[in-house]
């Protein structure tokens, strides 16, 4: 049937897509650290039309060219920092710069996040250092990090450094490990797996320990990080992809109309 | 048969192929960097109609001229409309657009099925960054760099203006951006890209970059609406015609020749 049926169908898939982007981000908006996405599209190949006497003139000065439409081609996340919102909580941290704590998750692999919402989990080695699911928060060796005593006497430093304080002599002592900070050159390339987590891959390339960068990034215990979610920024896409799910829907009545047209030539 | 039904019949084949220009414009309306397809009609040669059957009237027996007509109409051309889009800041570091010259293009590198790689232009600067940290499109072709591809140690980058990609205080690399004098003789790819073709001549760049700023789609709905609406009006009015036409055969073949 008609080209542009397909088209304008290929229109409203693709403006489908971008309201599923805009709601997942609408839903998160109050989710810790979460980072928007956009959906971004690219026009589909193009032809060349033939003149109904254009014979075989291979070039013209001008093109004749019709394009199929559109696809969504990426949704790509932005890691803009949000805002941190102060809870007083000593576990709950965030990270002030651009890198992310790793976690070991229930599979065994490595999994990052900047949500810093950490809780000290109970096991059977002592008390540990675990996210809210119970994944265990890693260090900079890529080790479990364990407690004794009074959570009390434990501080993290904004390098991330764990210390001590003897109850007795008030003094801070280093416990010889960090709370793991990871950058990467590509943080874009991280593949979300939910539950606030991403996987590393080879688009991201491999974790650079933040210590080893130009521009470490800072612990900030007390604090979260709220999501990154701009109601309105989305609140204006989400109009415009209606509207252009709109547009594309009065495109195909209008094909469809032509087609009736055609159809009833002969009366 | 009548002439005119061929015309109209015509005319209503080459609505349908604007109205597949009017709808692919519809459907990029969010894409990034896109530029809208207009339709040009042409008509047809003119022909020159001839008085032969009462050639009895003229004085000198030749059948007497009675003027050209064109009988057709058809697409000439898709005129590109290279109008600059609005720019969205999004605040990105990897996301640049150009501002200020319609014919202005970044280049990319894409390798075609022999694995030579052939220059393509476009106007979606929204980058990635990939694995090795260089600046690639979201396909991962490699955006060109005057040096070739421009290797980034992260995305905490500045680009100037003029091109200048900048990290840590040094100048890596800048921007190859390429200005066409006659934009309109490129071809659309797809997927956001261009084609240069031999008709295409150089220019001076112009513009300026905007770092942060994505450049959307030109598409109005407007125009777009209105020009739907005018396509199914125009195919509408056609049809009657074919039905005006074939009355009037219906009279001539059922009606002279009755009894």
């Amino acid at each position: 049937m008609m080209r542009s049926m397909w088209t304008a169908a290929s229109g409203m898939k693709a403006m489908q897509f971008n309201i599923d982007t805009i709601s997942n981000n609408l839903a998160n908006v109050s989710t810790t650290a979460y980072k928007k996405e956009k959906a971004e599209f690219e026009d589909l190949l193009y032809v060349t039309m033939q003149n109904a006497y254009s014979g075989v003139d291979a070039q013209r000065p001008v093109n004749l060219q019709v394009g199929h439409g559109v696809v969504a081609r990426a949704t790509s996340r932005d890691f803009t920092a949000g805002n941190l919102e102060q809870t007083g909580n000593k576990l709950d941290m965030a990270i002030q710069g651009d890198g992310f704590f790793a976690v070991r998750g229930p599979d065994g692999n490595i999994y990052y996040t900047r949500d810093g919402s950490f809780k000290v989990s109970m096991t059977e080695f002592g008390k540990m250092l675990a996210t809210s699911k119970g994944y265990p928060v890693l260090d900079q060796d890529g080790f479990e990090i364990f407690f004794d005593g009074d959570m009390e006497d434990y501080d993290i430093q904004p390098s991330g450094e764990i210390t001590y304080r003897d109850p007795e002599t008030d003094i801070s002592l280093p416990t010889g490990q960090s709370i793991g900070i990871f950058k990467f050159d590509n943080p874009m390339g991280l593949e979300a797996v939910g539950g606030n987590l991403y996987r590393s891959n080879t688009a991201t390339g491999e974790p650079i320990l933040n210590i080893d960068t130009e521009n470490p990034s800072i612990v900030r215990t007390g604090f979260l990080e709220s999501s990154n979610v701009q109601i309105v920024e989305e609140m204006v896409r989400l109009i415009t992809a209606q509207r252009a799910y709109e547009l594309n829907s009065k495109a195909i009545v209008t094909s469809d109309e032509m087609l009736q047209i055609a159809n009833n030539i002969r009366r | 048969m009548i002439r005119g039904l061929y015309t109209s019949g015509y005319s209503m084949l080459t609505l349908n192929r604007k109205m597949d220009v009017v709808a692919n414009n519809m459907a990029n309306v969010n894409t990034n960097g896109f530029k809208k397809d207009t339709v040009v009609f042409e008509e047809f040669s003119e022909v020159l109609v001839k008085r032969f059957f009462d050639a009895g009237n003229v004085p000198s027996g030749r059948p007497a001229n009675v003027g050209e007509m064109a009988l057709y109409n058809d697409i000439a051309q898709i005129h590109t409309d290279y109008t600059q889009g609005t720019l969205e800041n999004t605040g990105l570091s990897t996301d640049v657009a150009i501002n200020g010259d319609d014919g202005a293009f970044f280049c990319v590198a894409v390798p075609d099925e022999n694995n030579v790689f052939r220059e393509y232009y476009t106007r979606d600067g929204s980058f990635k960054l990939d694995a090795a940290g260089r600046l690639v499109t979201r396909d991962g072709h490699t955006v060109m760099g005057i040096n070739g591809a421009i290797v980034l140690e992260g995305s905490e980058f500045v680009i100037s203006e003029n091109g200048e990609v900048i990290q840590n205080g040094v100048t890596v690399d800048v921007l190859r951006i390429r200005k066409f004098e006659n934009p309109e003789s490129l071809r659309k790819f797809g997927y956001n890209l261009l084609t240069a073709t031999e008709a295409s001549v150089d220019g001076v760049f112009e513009g300026t970059l905007q770092q942060g700023f994505v450049e959307r789609s030109n598409v109005n709905s407007v125009y777009e609406m209105v020009d739907m609406i005018n396509v199914l009006r125009a195919y509408e009015s056609n049809q009657k015609m074919i039905q005006y036409q074939d009355s009037t055969l219906e009279k001539a073949v059922n009606e002279v020749g009755r009894l």
